[in-house]
């Protein structure tokens, strides 16, 4: 059964009735993935059609963006500053068109978790029954965090605007290949955040001792050290080697920490 | 097998093979209307093949870019768009959705060996050239327009001079008509 609501109401409903339905808001990564195997779901929830899903308000310092905006869109927001949110390499023109920031927290590789973390990125999740509630990106993205109730829809994902914000990420190939590590800073009204992830640890971990050196101009080799600081020192057979991961995320730290003092990646 | 609804006797039909539950697709491919019976998990793609479209299936991903047709006049690969979402939605594939002059320069230019890649990357370079033909008059403008779009043949470069030529003609012709600019010409790259 394929389910087309109008409204939001109408979407958790069917939530409701149909506990099986797989939602689908850009569908770039549930079409492939359906089309090429699997057992079918037993109906599928269609978003596209429901009004206001596709809005992005700011207001009160934080971005809301419904749960059919795209990640395109989402990169070209002005008040994410100078660099807005660099989307070059995450997968392809034609897929960042449709896919979706919220959307992307759902699938594997989330290459959005870690600059939506370090947005303070909170998901809104709607229950059939009216009930509201938030879950952080981090959570969201940990297994035991998912939505774990059928009947729940999320519906919106908020991010801070910050006042400085920097995100690098690197890959295999610049452009249309999945995060091997990335770093991603943001000032916000309640200070620095500091997320990292690699292939090998994709929830965004969180770096306090790299957080209290982000505001020192002169200490960009100490902020990069703290934020490769407890990466796995070893990693299982054709897994990403951990110490080019290492050297990876102190790179990408030692870039942002330039980028947010205002300065270019090289001298 | 089973044979496809006909709700329109206008419209033409194509025999889909179903696996219960499916899905009706309405949707016009270049022109004429289709209604088809799909599975539920099928894809655009799928749909356009029961169809007879032109449209080479290559990755089924969303990378390779072969098999990308305007889905009511915005290009994407069809690979990526449920078959329940095209219902009453307009298809146009290299049939009537590729610009002419850059056919033209393809062929010229050699920029085409096996064909598999050529459909999908016609339909997104003539998409682009309409909207915006000023922005792809640089060469890495015309590359980063390519991601997403896989030859294994060509090696792009004379797909590159091929479409920044079509690029430069259409500006010409513009200025020439003495029409305001068109949209898109910052040529500067958006570089993250």
């Amino acid at each position: 059964m394929y389910l087309r609501p109008a409204t939001l109401t109408e979407a958790l409903s069917a939530r409701a009735e149909h506990p099986g339905a797989l939602v689908l808001a850009g569908a770039t990564a549930a079409t492939p993935a359906l089309a090429t195997g699997g057992r079918p779901p037993a109906a599928l929830l269609d978003l596209a059609g429901v009004r206001d899903v596709a809005a992005l308000d700011e207001a009160a310092g934080r971005i809301r963006l419904g749960p059919l905006v795209t990640a395109e869109r989402l990169a070209a927001q002005p008040t994410l500053g100078p660099d807005r949110l660099p989307l070059r390499g995450f997968a392809t023109p034609a897929v960042r068109a449709r896919a979706t920031a919220l959307g992307n927290l759902f699938q594997r590789p989330h290459d959005l978790a870690a600059p939506l973390a370090a947005l303070a990125g909170e998901v809104e999740v709607a229950h059939a029954d009216g009930a509201r509630r938030t879950v952080d990106v981090p959570a969201l993205v940990t297994v035991p965090g998912r939505l774990a109730e059928a009947a729940e829809l999320a519906v919106a994902l908020t991010v801070a605007v910050p006042h400085r914000f920097a995100y690098a990420r690197v890959a295999v190939r610049p452009a249309a290949a999945p995060t091997l590590a990335a770093v991603a800073v943001a000032l916000l009204d309640d200070g620095p955040r500091v997320y990292i992830v690699t292939v090998t640890a994709p929830v965004p971990a969180r770096r306090a001792a790299a957080e209290r050196l982000l505001l020192d101009a002169g200490a960009g080799e100490e902020f990069a050290a703290a934020a490769a600081a407890g990466l796995p020192a070893d990693a299982p057979a054709g897994q990403a080697d951990p110490a080019y991961l290492a050297t990876a995320v102190r790179a990408l730290a030692r870039r942002c920490h330039r980028r947010c003092h205002g300065r270019p990646d090289h001298d | 097998m089973t044979d496809a609804i006909m709700t329109d006797a206008t419209m033409t039909t194509a025999t889909t093979a179903v696996a219960e539950p499916g899905v009706t697709v309405r949707l016009e491919i270049d022109g004429t209307g289709h209604a088809l019976e799909a599975p539920l998990c099928a894809s655009l793609l799928d749909v356009l093949d029961e169809a007879g479209a032109p449209v080479p299936a290559g990755c089924r991903a969303g990378n390779c870019g072969s098999c990308v047709v305007l889905l009511d006049a915005s290009p994407v690969p069809a690979c990526l768009v449920p078959a329940g979402r095209a219902d009453g939605a307009a298809v146009a594939t290299a049939r009537t959705a590729a610009d002419p002059a850059l056919v033209a320069r393809l062929a010229a230019a050699g920029a085409t060996q096996c064909g598999y890649c050529s459909p999908g990357l016609v339909v997104a370079l003539s998409h682009a050239l309409r909207v915006a033909p000023a922005a792809l008059a640089h060469p890495d403008a015309v590359r980063e327009r390519l991601v997403g779009h896989l030859c294994r043949c060509t090696g792009y470069a004379a797909i590159v001079s091929a479409v920044v030529a079509t690029a430069a003609a259409m500006a010409d012709a513009e200025a020439e008509a003495g029409r305001p600019p068109l949209a898109g010409t910052d040529t500067t790259l958006d570089r993250p």
